[in-house]
């Protein structure tokens, strides 16, 4: 059976692949990760996770085009399926709600604008 | 600046490992992005960072998902995974050849590994003592003619070791043998062997307390120590620590800490330890432990003491010299009761030898089942081979394969090992200094090794074997028959070579047992009665206490001989004591130089109440003779020794009582009798008639009363020591005792030498059943013609006891040589008869016999229209 949770690194991972469109590949999602939380993080274990994700059905890839500085290397796109942007949204969906019954933070003073 | 970096690339080697364990699909994409990454960093930082940087990657893709060499998740199938799918396939379907196998291993690593724990032990005895390579005992020649022998010499002659750079330092030691001294706690007694040192001795020797500072527990006069089952012993579960015990004439103790068990490979035991500053004088000298450190020269040192015990009157013609406690185990085996445990080199060699043969038999015996087991998968092979395999597909396939035999025998033999372990090391004596995880990494080594060299021999047969050649069924011509054949010719010889040996080793053994000893072992039963009368420095309570003892003696005497049951009684060692010790003796008015000869004493009952045979003269008898009178009698190789011809004329003298100005007339000759191990030639004896009151009492009991009188004998006992507990030994358990070392080591023998023998057959057995299957239309054909099922036996039975006889032919000399060899250990030996080797061949061929007819039976049985028409 496949696993379908997603983790915490797999959730920014996904989020990170929207956000950075066409040009979410390896190299950049790390490089884009660590910029965003200044964390490092080895280009090895965001493949590794992509990987991962990708045999989940959350992503799919395919090679895009090469540069001079990849020693003309050909890169691999990623792009999230519909069933990755589903997860995503539940995983929001499913904190807010859980946000919504911290009694503190309930109703009254802050507001996340959904 | 840029451009000057430009030029600069990442590191090769990294790109390299990269390349070399990257999936083939996924390096386009990660080497474009290290590159990438790389050249980012570069614009950054300096040139060493981003080479440091994309090593880092590198390593940092070192997972599953981007390895080659790992399945993948995605493919259906992959090629290890069917790899080990088809060996556990295969394992399964040939239950027989598989079971046969990793009998072959398990038995194999299993013997080897338990021979091995017990040569380990005896190896490395004392070698967990941290000086024991610079422990040096002093030693002592009397005179040119006598033995070395251990000696106190800070006792004798105040030897004083710090003059010598090389020695650190000196140690003494007196060992108590049980009958010695006697513990009593609570009115209870104990006895045990007593090491009496210096407060220093935990310096020297690596005894582990488990209570107490080893540095202090020996420095207060009134400690003692108790090993763990000694004080187990006298308090049970309660705690031994501050009580106090009595020693008889010695005073009380004070229980100061607790050792751990002296471990099995320690030549010295004892159970107690006493602070030798506790006494004055304790009766015996014992013997002294030199440490030495590196500048120490055996030759010079040996040189420089020689001389020093000459001032002492006793020692004018001594010569001192060293014997290093490394050798006394197995080489110099000195005459003193703390080092009497001494091992056999060729005990060692012995059983080094039977281990080799085993796991030679198994390994060769796994390689034979196996080739005989691929030689039978030969069609599927060329089959996969024109589908496309590789070689190294095939290479893949025997490490599963073998990989899967690996971990069920290691398995296997581990749990085999936990469930005899107990057995074993009880059997044996041993202790076990490793834990589990040690026993289980050697197991797995010793697998993995056995694994690894039946690989090699398996990869040099197979391979060679075209796929045309097999599906065309041109099998028969194929070499490797002839190999696996020889292999069980050799399997044969050792197997041959071991049931000789088998036999010559229980004949001797036998031989020994069952050897006329000289005397009548029968319902000898021996006892200590009285103590040394103690000795204060009062003279006259002294005197009184002895008068009182002889009395004592003398009524003890006579109710001894009104026990109904006591045949003849007497007082001497009886035979087969250890301490049987040597004078130097010379035939007076001859040119013989003193020699040493052991010494015997004995009363006058003693001939009669052991069995002695008088061959000339007379023995000592109370109306002629009174004790300590100049009187010998000699055994009959004394006589042959010194030649002696006319008794009258033969006097004895000794150098330690007299010299020829005091000599014994010798009075009589008794029969030789082994008054000493059996393993020792008889050597001359003097027996002289000295009595002494404390010495044990030996009686010849009537067998049919043997219960009742030990009874009357104990409560004679207990009416004089009302608090002691009457012990006796008797004369033929303790002959017994004496040869359960090698009584226990040729039953080990003879069960590794068994297994080894089944272990041939096994490999036989399987040869035998892929001949008769490989040829089992040419049986189908013979029997159609008209062949008989006897004749088809003979056929497939002589092809194979061909060889058998073949190694019949070798295995002879070779067990002949060696156990030529192997008897000159022995002093008493039994010679090699013919029919061990008859037997031996005989044992093998109706072995060998068995395992193929019974599979030629079968064969031959069979309806030949089943063999002819299956296709």
């Amino acid at each position: 059976m496949k696993e379908t949770r997603l983790g915490d690194f797999e959730e920014t991972l996904l989020l990170l692949v929207g956000i950075l469109d066409k040009e979410a590949y390896a190299f950049k999602i790390a490089e884009e990760f660590e910029s965003q939380t200044s964390r490092a993080v080895s280009i090895g274990a965001v493949h590794s996770t992509l990987n991962r994700l990708m045999e989940k059905g959350f992503l799919e890839s395919e090679m895009g085009e090469s540069t001079a500085e990849r020693g003309g290397r050909r890169k691999r796109i990623y792009t999230i399926t519909a069933s990755g942007q589903r997860t995503l949204q539940e995983a929001r969906d499913f904190k807010v709600s859980l946000w919504n019954q911290f009694p503190a933070f309930a109703g009254s003073k802050l507001n996340f604008n959904i | 600046m840029k451009n000057s970096k430009n030029h600069i690339t990442p590191p090769r080697l990294a790109e390299k490992l990269l390349n070399w364990f990257i999936k083939d699909e996924l390096a386009e994409e990660v080497l474009g992005d290290l590159d990438e990454k790389f050249h980012s960093t570069l614009k950054q930082h300096s040139a060493r960072k981003a080479k440091r940087n994309y090593w880092f990657q590198v390593i940092n893709y070192l997972r599953p998902f981007a390895f080659k060499f790992f399945k993948n998740k995605n493919s259906t199938i992959s090629p290890m995974k069917l790899h080990f799918k088809l060996a556990f396939r295969l394992f399964r379907k040939n239950t027989l050849i598989s079971f046969a196998s990793l009998t072959s291993i398990v038995v194999g690593v299993f013997s080897t590994f338990l021979i091995y724990l017990w040569v380990n032990s005896e190896q490395t005895t004392d070698q967990f003592h941290t000086n024991y390579a610079k422990l040096y005992i002093p030693v002592i020649q009397q005179s040119a003619v006598d033995e070395y022998e251990p000696i106190n010499t800070s006792l004798f002659f105040k030897a004083d070791y710090s003059k010598y750079s090389e020695i650190e330092g000196s140690v003494q030691t007196i060992y108590m043998s049980p009958n010695r001294l006697k513990l009593s706690y609570n009115n209870e007694i104990y006895r045990g062997g007593g090491m009496i040192t210096d407060s220093t001795f935990f310096d020297y020797f690596d005894f582990k307390l488990i209570d107490g500072n080893p540095n202090e527990v020996l420095k207060k006069p009134s400690n003692i120590l108790l090993t763990q089952s000694m004080a187990k012993r006298i308090f049970g579960d309660s705690e031994p620590i501050g009580e106090l015990i009595e020693i008889s004439q010695r005073g009380s103790f004070q229980v100061a800490g607790i050792l751990e068990d002296i471990p099995s490979n320690s030549s010295m035991t004892f159970d107690f330890i006493l602070p030798i500053h506790a006494q004055s004088f304790w009766g015996t000298a014992g013997i002294e432990f030199l440490l030495v450190n590196n500048s120490f020269d055996k030759n010079a040192f040996d040189e420089k003491i020689a001389g020093l015990g000459r001032n002492h009157p006793q020692f004018k013609e001594s010569t001192l010299s060293t014997v290093a406690f490394s050798d006394t185990y197995f080489n110099e085996q000195l005459n003193t009761d703390l080092l009497s445990k001494h091992g056999q080199a060729y005990e060692l060699d012995t059983m080094r030898l039977v281990a080799l043969v085993i796991l030679l038999v198994s390994i060769l015996n796994f390689t034979n089942m196996q080739s005989t087991l691929s030689f039978s998968q030969l069609k599927a092979k060329s089959i996969k081979q024109i589908h496309g395999a590789e070689k190294k597909d095939f290479v893949f396939e025997l490490v599963a394969s073998r990989l899967v035999y690996m971990v069920i025998s290691i398995i296997v033999t581990y749990v085999l090992f936990l469930v005899i372990k107990p057995t074993y090391l009880n059997f044996l004596n041993l202790t076990l200094d490793m834990n589990e995880l040690n026993v289980l990494g050697l197991i797995s080594a010793a697998t993995f090794v056995f694994i690894i060299a039946t690989t090699l021999v398996a990869l040099l047969q197979t391979v060679r074997i075209s796929s045309v050649k097999a599906l065309s069924g041109q099998l028969n011509n194929i070499k490797s028959f002839k190999a696996g054949k020889v292999l069980t010719t050799v399997q044969y010889v050792f197997a041959i070579a071991l049931i000789i040996a088998t036999g010559v080793i229980f004949k001797q053994f036998k031989y020994m047992q069952n050897k006329d000893l000289g005397f009548d072992k029968e319902n000898l039963v021996s006892f200590g009665f009285f103590d040394r009368v103690e000795y204060s420095g009062d003279d006259k309570e002294f005197y009184e206490k002895s008068q009182e003892q002889k009395k004592n003696y003398d009524f003890v005497v006579n109710e001894l001989a009104k026990i109904p049951g006591v045949e003849h009684f007497s007082q001497g060692k009886t035979p087969f004591d250890n301490s049987i010790s040597g004078m130097p003796w010379k035939l007076v008015n001859s040119n013989y130089e003193y020699s040493e000869i052991k010494l015997l004493s004995a009363d006058a009952n003693y001939a009669e109440t052991v069995g002695l045979k008088i061959i000339e003269g007379r023995f000592f008898s109370d109306s002629l003779d009174v004790q300590r009178q100049n009187k010998v009698v000699i055994n009959k190789a004394a006589m042959e020794f010194w030649g002696i011809e006319n008794l009258e004329d033969a006097k004895l003298a000794s150098s330690y009582w007299g010299g020829e100005g005091d000599p014994y007339q010798v009075i009589g000759v008794v029969e030789n009798f082994h008054y000493e191990h059996l393993s020792r030639k008889i050597a001359p004896l003097v027996m002289v008639n000295f009595e002494n009151i404390e010495n044990p009492f030996t009686l010849k009991v009537q067998e049919e009363r043997f219960k009742a009188t030990i009874e009357s004998v104990s409560e004679l006992f207990q009416t004089f020591n009302p608090n002691q507990k009457f012990t006796y030994t008797v004369l033929e358990d303790k002959l017994n005792t004496q040869y359960e070392r090698e009584k226990k080591l040729t039953q080990t023998f003879v069960i590794f030498t068994l297994i080894a023998v089944i272990l041939s057959s096994i490999g036989l057995f399987t040869m035998a059943l892929y001949e008769t299957q490989k040829r089992i239309k040419e049986i189908g054909i013979r029997k159609v013609v008209g062949a008989s099922t006897g004749q088809v036996i003979a056929l497939l039975s002589t092809n194979f006891m061909k060889w058998v006889l073949l190694a019949f032919i070798i295995a002879w000399p070779i067990a002949w040589y060696l156990m030529e060899k192997w008897l000159d250990n022995f002093a008493n030996q039994t010679p090699l008869s013919w029919w061990i080797f008859a037997g031996a061949g005989l044992t093998a061929s109706i072995l060998a016999m068995l395992t193929v007819i019974g599979q030629s039976f079968s064969a031959a049985s069979q309806n030949p229209v089943k063999a002819l028409r299956a296709e």
